[in-house]
């Protein structure tokens, strides 16, 4: 673990920053729902192109690989979506 | 024996699921995603019934008006404003305009067969030069709502403005569209002049959020228009399935990266912890999300 970390540690920061700002402006944003749902389809847009790019740096893009970014930034979208309705 | 094989091929990374716990493959999470569009429908469908899951879905709120009205005079306070004091026709004003709105079924300023916040006004007799109305549901806490009002700069516009000296407030419970709702309705005034002698009326009148005051020795309006609230909301049972299904994810990619560790398989799969982080902030933010609508 720790070497995965270490191998692709500003991959990470990356991400971290982002949903960082993610979750400052999402928080931020209340009560007005509309941009809250805004701000979560950036977040679905950033974490699937992180996944990509991540993983295109490393040389093992699969179709695979990109099906399950877009499976977690959908599943995580959504959630976040549905408890704004 | 079946269940554990299931269960294992869905946690357990593994040769039948490629070296990956199942729960984690693209065409679970797009399975998760369908199944949790569903369950909110689902939930909305069942919550206007009168099923038994109908009657237990319901909305219980801690809003007092007496808190409101002391909220919004903190707000005024640190402007240097003075307090607004309650005003019965103006209360009985946000009465007849959240009954409207339960009666009509709409959520908005303006009633869907056109009447306008001062026609309530009007209607209760109270004569203005400026008025000002303040819309809110579905909030829990009356903290969270002056919040949220507060957040808005037209809503905030009318709590802190230095125009009113008046406010009525009016709770109510109802069914709204089919879910069972809190509206608050707050109205701000400025009595006219001449209106204090003869009870003449109306001039300028604005739109805004806002909630109302109410000194304790004024009567609020306050009124239910169906009995049946419980503490469990659509959005608490939405908040508390979410939640536990991305648990369930976090325990399996953690555990997937731990097996994979030892055991050294060569795979291509997502990064597990940008997934897990993505997903600690997503529970995060779903168990901290406010409910609540301001208009």
């Amino acid at each position: 673990m720790k070497t995965e970390l270490q191998l692709h540690f500003r991959s990470y920061i990356v991400i971290g920053c982002i949903l960082l700002l993610f979750t400052a402006l999402f928080l931020r944003a209340w009560p007005n729902r509309d941009l809250q749902r805004m701000l979560i389809g950036c977040l679905m847009l950033a974490y699937f192109i992180w996944g990509l790019v991540t993983h295109t740096k490393s040389n093992v893009l699969t179709l695979h690989l990109v099906f399950e970014y877009l499976g977690v930034s959908l599943l995580a979208g959504i959630l976040l979506v549905l408890v704004t309705i | 024996m079946s269940l554990l094989r299931t269960l294992t091929h869905l946690f357990h990374p593994q040769r039948s699921n490629n070296h990956r716990a199942r729960i984690l493959h693209p065409h679970s999470l797009f399975q998760l995603s369908g199944l949790a569009v569903i369950f909110v429908f689902l939930l909305q469908v069942l919550g206007k019934s009168q099923t038994p899951m109908g009657l237990v879905l319901g909305y219980a709120t801690n809003i007092s008006a007496e808190e409101v009205v002391q909220l919004t005079n903190v707000e005024r306070e640190r402007q240097g404003l003075s307090p607004l004091t309650i005003n019965s026709t103006l209360s009985q004003a946000a009465l007849s305009k959240a009954q409207n709105m339960f009666t009509e079924q709409y959520w908005a300023h303006v009633s869907p067969s056109g009447n306008e916040p001062w026609d309530f006004i009007r209607n209760s007799g109270y004569a203005y030069t400026v008025a000002g109305e303040n819309l809110a549901r579905d909030f829990m806490e009356t903290n969270d709502m002056i919040s949220a009002w507060m957040a808005s700069p037209t809503h905030r516009a009318n709590i802190v403005s230095g125009e009113y000296e008046e406010t009525g407030i009016a709770v109510v419970n109802g069914e709204l569209k089919g879910t069972e709702t809190t509206l608050v309705v707050q109205l701000f005034g400025k009595p006219k002049e001449e209106a204090k002698a003869n009870g003449g009326l109306i001039g300028q009148a604005q739109a805004a959020v806002g909630t109302g005051m109410l000194p304790a020795n004024e009567k609020m309006a306050k009124a239910t228009f169906t009995s049946e609230q419980s503490g469990l909301s659509p959005l608490d049972l939405t908040k508390a399935v979410f939640i536990s299904l991305l648990v369930v994810l976090l325990a399996a990619l953690v555990y997937d990266k731990l097996i994979i560790s030892k055991k050294k398989v060569v795979r291509s799969v997502g990064k597990n912890f940008g997934h897990i982080m993505l997903y600690l902030v997503v529970a995060a933010l779903i168990l901290f999300f406010k409910g609540g609508i301001i208009g």
